[in-house]
C-alpha cells in the first residue's frame, strides 16, 4: 500500500526584545518555530531637579526606567526658608520680615580700617547712611541678625509700669524696631524709641560690641503729661558707644537723667559736636568708670551742642552711681 | 587737689543752627584728687578721681573728700 509520506516544515528560531507591551510570536508562513529568544527591555536612568510644579518623570518610548535620581540641596534646611514657608518639609524659620539688613562701619585712615559701629539699614545692597567709601568703609554683616534675650523687665512700680530695663544688644543683630526699642536708620529715616515707658527710671543698655548708631536715640522721651519719673538712670556697657547712639536721651526732662558708662567702652565715635553720642541729651554730667578718657572716646565725645559740653567725673564706680542715683 | 584748665573756642548757634557773633571761649576746669582723695559731687553724694568741669557748671559744686570709707571700688 502506497502512502503519502508529510514533509516536515522547516525550522526558524526567532529573536524578540521583550518591550513594554504584550507581543505575539508566530512563526512565519509555512515554518516551525524551533527557538524564541527573548531579549530584555532596555533600561534607563533619569534624574530630576525639584522645581516649583509637579513633574512626572516617564521613560522614554520602549523602554523601561531603571533609576530616578531626585537632586537634593544642602541648603534646604529651616535656617535658609523663610519662617512660616514649608519647602518639602522644611519648615523655615528664617525671619526678616523688617526687612533690616546689618552692617559693619569702618573708618579708614591711611588705609587702616578701625570698627566704630554697626548701621541697620533696610537696603541690602546700598550703604545705610549715605557714608562716602573711601572715608568709611561698609562691610554687610553675613550671619543672618539674631536678637537674643535683649529686654528683661524687673522692678515694676506701684502703677504697674516697668521701672528697670535692662536692654541685652548682640553687636550686628539689632534688625527691627521690636518692640519699638531700636531707633532704626531705614529709607525714610524714621525714628523709634520708648515712648511708652513713662515710668521707666532704671535702664541699662548691655553690648559684647560696640553700640550701634543711633539705637537709642530718643529713649526715653519726654511725652507731654506723661512725666512719671523723676530720676533716669541709664548705665552703658559695652566696648564702644556708635554716633548718636543716645541722642535725645531724657529730653525735656531736664536735669534727672544720670549716665554711667563702664570702663570696658574703649570707643566713643563721633567727629562733630552734632553727631556725639549724647547730643541733646537731658543730663547734667556724665559719669564714666575709667580714670581719664581712653584713647578711643573722640573729640566732641560729649558734647550737647557745639557749644556746651557735659561735665564728665571720672573714676566713679558702678556700684557708687547706683547708690547716689537711686 | 590738683586744678588745672583747658580753653576752648566754642561757636554759639541760634535756633536756626545759624552763627551767632564770634566763637567763645570756653574754660574746662579740670579737677584731680590727691591720693587718698576722692571729688565728690555735691548735688548728687557721687564720688569720683578726676572731674572736668564744664560750664555752666562750676568748681564750687565739687569738694574733694577721704576715700576712707569709700567702698565702691
Amino acid at each position: 500500500m502506497l502512502g503519502r509520506v508529510k514533509t516536515a516544515k522547516p525550522e526558524e528560531e526567532i529573536i524578540v526584545t521583550a518591550g513594554t507591551e504584550t507581543k505575539e510570536v508566530l512563526p512565519a508562513s509555512g515554518k516551525a518555530i524551533k527557538r524564541v529568544t527573548v531579549k530584555p527591555t532596555p533600561s534607563q536612568v533619569k534624574s530630576v531637579t525639584p522645581a516649583t510644579a509637579p513633574q512626572e518623570v516617564v521613560p522614554d518610548g520602549g523602554k523601561l526606567l531603571s533609576k530616578v535620581t531626585v537632586a537634593g540641596d544642602a541648603d534646604l534646611v529651616a535656617e535658609n526658608v523663610r519662617k512660616g514657608t514649608d519647602i518639602f518639609g522644611v519648615l523655615g524659620s528664617f525671619d526678616n520680615s523688617a526687612g533690616a539688613y546689618v552692617w559693619k562701619k569702618y573708618t579708614v585712615t591711611s588705609g587702616e580700617q578701625t570698627l566704630i559701629g554697626y548701621i541697620v539699614s533696610d537696603n541690602e545692597s546700598e550703604y545705610p547712611d549715605g557714608g562716602t567709601q573711601g572715608e568709611y568703609y561698609y562691610e554687610r554683616v553675613a550671619e543672618e541678625p539674631e536678637l537674643k534675650d535683649y529686654i528683661a523687665y524687673a522692678d515694676y512700680g506701684s502703677d504697674g509700669r516697668p521701672q528697670s530695663v535692662i536692654m541685652k544688644v548682640d553687636p550686628g543683630s539689632v534688625k527691627s524696631g521690636d518692640a519699638g526699642l531700636f531707633q532704626l536708620y531705614n529709607s525714610s529715616d524714621s525714628e523709634m524709641g520708648i515712648y511708652n515707658f513713662h515710668s521707666l527710671r532704671k535702664y541699662t543698655a548691655l553690648c559684647d560690641g560696640v553700640i550701634p548708631e543711633k539705637s537709642f536715640a530718643y529713649l526715653l522721651s519726654y511725652t507731654p503729661g506723661h512725666a512719671y519719673y523723676a530720676t533716669v538712670r541709664l548705665k552703658i556697657k559695652a566696648k564702644g558707644i556708635g554716633q548718636l547712639a543716645f541722642q535725645g536721651f531724657n529730653a525735656g526732662i531736664g536735669d534727672y537723667g544720670y549716665v554711667w558708662i563702664s570702663k570696658d567702652v574703649e570707643i566713643i565715635d563721633c567727629t562733630s559736636y552734632n553727631n556725639s553720642p549724647f547730643c541733646g541729651c537731658g543730663i547734667n554730667t556724665i559719669y564714666c568708670e575709667a580714670e581719664s578718657a581712653p584713647a578711643g572716646y573722640k573729640n566732641y565725645w560729649n558734647s550737647y551742642t557745639m557749644s556746651k559740653k557735659f561735665t564728665t567725673v571720672w573714676g566713679v564706680s558702678e556700684s557708687d552711681f547706683d547708690a547716689s542715683t537711686n | 587737689m590738683i586744678i588745672s584748665y583747658t580753653k576752648i573756642l566754642e561757636q554759639k548757634y541760634d535756633e536756626n543752627m545759624q552763627l551767632v557773633g564770634e566763637p567763645e571761649e570756653v574754660v574746662i576746669t579740670h579737677l584731680k584728687a590727691d591720693e587718698g582723695k576722692r571729688i565728690k559731687q555735691k548735688s548728687t553724694g557721687i564720688t569720683g578721681t578726676a572731674v572736668d568741669v564744664a560750664p555752666p557748671d562750676t568748681v564750687e559744686n565739687y569738694e574733694e573728700v577721704d576715700d576712707t570709707n569709700y567702698t565702691g571700688a
